[in-house]
């Protein structure tokens, strides 16, 4: 009896071992992404988690939802600085891998190897998102998941407005206007609707500020103004001010007259709030703003409330148009700024093996599969101009209303003729520590100051464009600006020039009047 | 001999009891977190680092003190608030409480229950109501200019007026405590001392300025030092409204702390801004007390 009993207590035994051997050999994947817990996506991402266990006997995700955006970069810090970063983070290239903000100990995290996408992926994806999500001599590091613009190459207007003084959104998507045309009609809008033409909340300013210092012609190493201190204020090369006084102040002079010669803008509108742009819009007292189709979805549900009688209004019939240009030699049409956004793996100490690494590229290749679109789009997660770029079901046209004009224009203006933001590169990479600080500082103390300023009549555009590169020339005279990164971060800006000739050019698309080319 | 002792013991176990919830409380919420910004200060605790912050002694404070277009700008705008802000502050509620008192209890308590109210809304209840009140468009007091046949103003959204409209706002919205604190002054001043100033014909005013002003100096003190440490310490105007702007003019020296601290992710350097501050405002208090607080009966 006794050695049954023992016999019965071993075998428990032997299984019990055996099952903690196995859950033991449990690969765990640790993933924290920016979704609260009491969010309905936490739930989603719970049950994306389930199917990939299912589909993966012996991986199982452990997700950490955070309370807040601040939350989840002290929750990534802490455990970074552990050495026990999550296997899969969220994150945006220019973003979080701003020093300072988290992410950007670039030694952390696993590039993830090429071979992972197909031609066709790589070729939907685009030089600029590749760009974009790659750091000199690592090749790409995040899993290009979505996509955000800067919002300075594109608007949104009124086009009803605009047909009425004798202007056609599809012309413009076409041949693009010049900042004349632009000026001319917001003219005749104003004397027949009374509307402004837009608003200068933050965001706004800063992006119409940059119309035509951004127009103008010049290396991409050096566009990509507006981006905050992530942007090329000083060359690469020489590590001389590239921020140029008089092509600043005709700029800024732009934004004036629209305020003061013109009366198009109200300077007061600088203390509107962002929310207060789109009431404007809706109400037709404004005729256009600076953002992406995101902002289709809410003027289309607007439209719909008041066809269906829900609220008092007037249907707007809104159209995404390129912001003008300047139409002179030596200019051309504005690029707009990318970012991409999606996944990084970090390493971890002990190291896991390359079984693990791998389980976790395979898991960022599933929760980008296109079989949760539609459930996501239903949530209303991610916003619609995001999921563009989603590994081998890049632009996702299941979900796009294709023969809606702005859809189509959008996708196609996106990805041939943006440009990836540089930001990353120059904060993470390029920029000392202490010119990070000081172009930080300069740029909220002096860069917005002086822009104020001459909205508010208190300076001209070429004191206030004067005083402000004079400060940004302070930096440079007392500051060590660039790191020795700072010439691999230039090659990359050139290869990446190239790379975007060449794809242009397969794509026939070289010549396209809209396509910006800048001069080496 | 054993009640009694019953009976201090009792006393002494529940007055412990209450004072340790409030002491724990405090060390918890309060001392504890001061002494880690304090410590913090020293450090180079910034979110490039959280895991390995290093001492680097007093080069947050160097740094600080050294920062005139930055520390010492943000000063420069407190201080400009807090003097527009603690004169009204002080005798706009002396005033109202002055009006209030001669009422029936009934009236006194609407109006106390009224002018109180504001206290116990949501700061960011009250901050959007003065924001609608102040739209620079279309906002409550434009409407009424244009019906007196005054000319709209852009308020906050103008950098002349951005820093009085915070002023204005503070006047309209946070004088209810200091006229339930005088009023309660008002009530314990002794009638007999205003009967002997009758029969010696004494003028309002003196007896205003010779009875009831010096008999109210403890609370005006205890209004001045609360009125100066909350306007140093302003933050939801910039934060609900302004941003800090246009052109910096609301730039406080606590929305300078709060973008050093979430904005710059520097931990340790917001720390040191909030210790100097902190030391101003004891510096401030104690100079209150020092030659303010003169002939104050407690």
């Amino acid at each position: 009896m006794s050695k049954k009993f023992i016999g019965v207590l071993l075998l428990v035994s032997f299984l019990l071992l055996n099952t903690s051997a196995f859950a033991q050999k449990e690969d765990v994947i640790n993933v924290i992404i920016s979704v609260t817990a009491e969010s309905g996506a936490a739930a989603y991402w719970v049950e994306v988690g389930k199917a990939f266990e299912r589909a993966r006997p012996g991986v199982k995700i452990n997700w950490v939802f955070p309370a807040s955006w601040g939350d989840y970069i002290k929750k990534l810090n802490l455990a970074l600085a552990a050495r026990q970063g999550p296997d899969v983070a969220w994150g945006n290239a220019d973003y979080l891998n701003v020093p300072g903000r988290g992410l950007e100990n670039l030694e952390d995290i696993i590039s993830i190897p090429q071979e992972y996408f197909t031609e066709e992926e790589l070729a939907a994806m685009g030089p600029a998102v590749l760009y974009n999500a790659s750091y000199p001599d690592r090749g790409l590091v995040i899993w290009p998941w979505s996509v955000y613009t800067g919002g300075i190459g594109n608007m949104i207007v009124n086009a009803t407005y605009l047909k009425s003084v004798g202007l056609s959104p599809d012309k413009i998507r076409e041949k693009g206007w010049s900042t004349e045309e632009f000026v001319k009609a917001m003219q005749k809008i104003k004397a027949k609707y009374n509307a402004d033409a837009f608003y200068l909340p933050p965001a706004e300013l800063e992006r119409a500020a940059v119309i035509i210092y951004e127009s103008k012609k010049r290396p991409m190493y050096q566009a990509g103004l507006g981006t905050g201190c992530g942007s090329p204020y000083f060359d690469l090369e020489t590590g001389e001010v590239i921020l140029d006084e008089k092509l600043l102040a005709r700029s800024w002079g732009w934004v004036y007259d629209l305020i003061y010669k013109y009366k198009l803008v109200k300077a007061e509108s600088r203390g509107f709030k962002s929310g207060d742009v789109m009431d404007a819009f809706l109400k037709g007292a404004i005729v256009g703003f600076f953002g992406g189709p995101d902002n289709l979805a809410t003027i289309k549900r607007h439209n719909q409330d008041v066809a269906m009688r829900k609220i008092k209004g007037k249907i707007i019939n809104a159209a995404i148009v390129p912001v003008p240009y300047v139409k002179e030699s030596g200019f051309g049409p504005v690029p707009d700024i990318i970012s991409v956004y999606g996944y990084y793996n970090f390493k971890q100490v002990p190291y896991k093996g390359d079984a693990h690494t791998k389980n976790v590229l395979d898991f960022c290749d599933f929760i980008t599969s296109v079989a949760f679109q539609p459930y996501l789009a239903a949530q209303g997660f991610p916003a619609v101009d995001t999921r563009l770029y989603s590994g081998k079901y890049a632009m996702l046209p299941t979900l796009y209303d294709l023969t809606d004009p702005n859809i189509s224009y959008w996708l196609n203006f996106m990805r041939v003729v943006n440009l990836p933001g540089s930001g990353h590169l120059l904060r993470g990479l390029a920029y000392t520590p202490e010119a990070r600080d000081a172009i930080s500082k300069w740029y909220n103390e002096s860069y917005i100051f002086n822009l104020e300023a001459m909205v508010y009549n208190k300076k001209t555009p070429e004191q206030a464009a004067k005083d402000t590169v004079d400060a940004l020339k302070k930096i440079g005279a007392s500051t060590k600006i660039f790191t020795p990164k700072a010439k691999d971060v230039k090659k990359m800006m050139d290869d990446f020039e190239r790379q975007r000739e060449v794809h242009l050019k397969q794509l026939g698309l070289w010549n396209h009047p809209l396509t910006w080319r800048g001069i080496k | 001999m054993k009640i009694l002792r019953d009976r201090v013991y009792s006393e002494w176990f529940w007055a412990y009891m209450f004072l340790g919830v409030d002491i724990a409380w405090s060390i918890v919420f309060l001392f504890y977190p001061i002494l880690r910004a304090f410590l913090y200060s020293f450090q180079n605790f910034t979110l490039e680092n959280v895991g390995n912050p290093q001492f680097i002694g007093l080069a947050n404070y160097i740094k600080i003190l050294k920062d005139t277009t930055g520390w010492w700008y943000s000063i420069k705008i407190s201080v400009l608030y807090t003097l527009g802000v603690v004169p009204v502050g002080v005798l706009l509620p002396l005033g109202l409480a002055l009006l209030i008192n001669p009422l029936d209890k009934k009236s006194q308590n609407f109006f106390k229950a009224a002018f109180y109210l504001p206290g116990v809304v949501s700061g960011v209840v009250v901050a959007l109501v003065l924001r609608w009140i102040f739209y620079p468009e279309v906002g409550l007091i434009n409407w009424v200019l244009v019906k007196f046949g005054g000319h709209p103003q852009t308020w906050y959204a103008n950098p002349d007026l951005a820093l009085f409209t915070l002023i204005l706002m503070s006047w309209i919205s946070s004088h209810g405590w200091g006229i339930i604190l005088y009023s309660a002054a008002l009530s314990r001043i002794p009638k007999s001392i205003y009967e002997a100033a009758d029969i010696d014909a004494a003028s309002s005013w003196t007896r205003f300025w010779k009875i009831t002003w010096p008999l109210l100096k403890p609370v005006t003190l205890y209004v001045v030092i609360i009125s100066i440490i909350n306007s140093l310490q302003n933050f939801w105007g910039a934060f609900f409204i302004t941003r800090g702007g246009p052109m910096r003019a609301t730039e406080f020296v606590n929305w300078r702390i709060y973008t050093t601290f979430y904005m710059d992710g520097n931990y340790s350097l917001a720390s040191a801004q909030a210790v100097i501050l902190m030391l101003i405002i004891a510096i401030l208090s104690v100079i209150n007390f020092k030659f303010f607080g003169k002939g104050v009966e407690y």
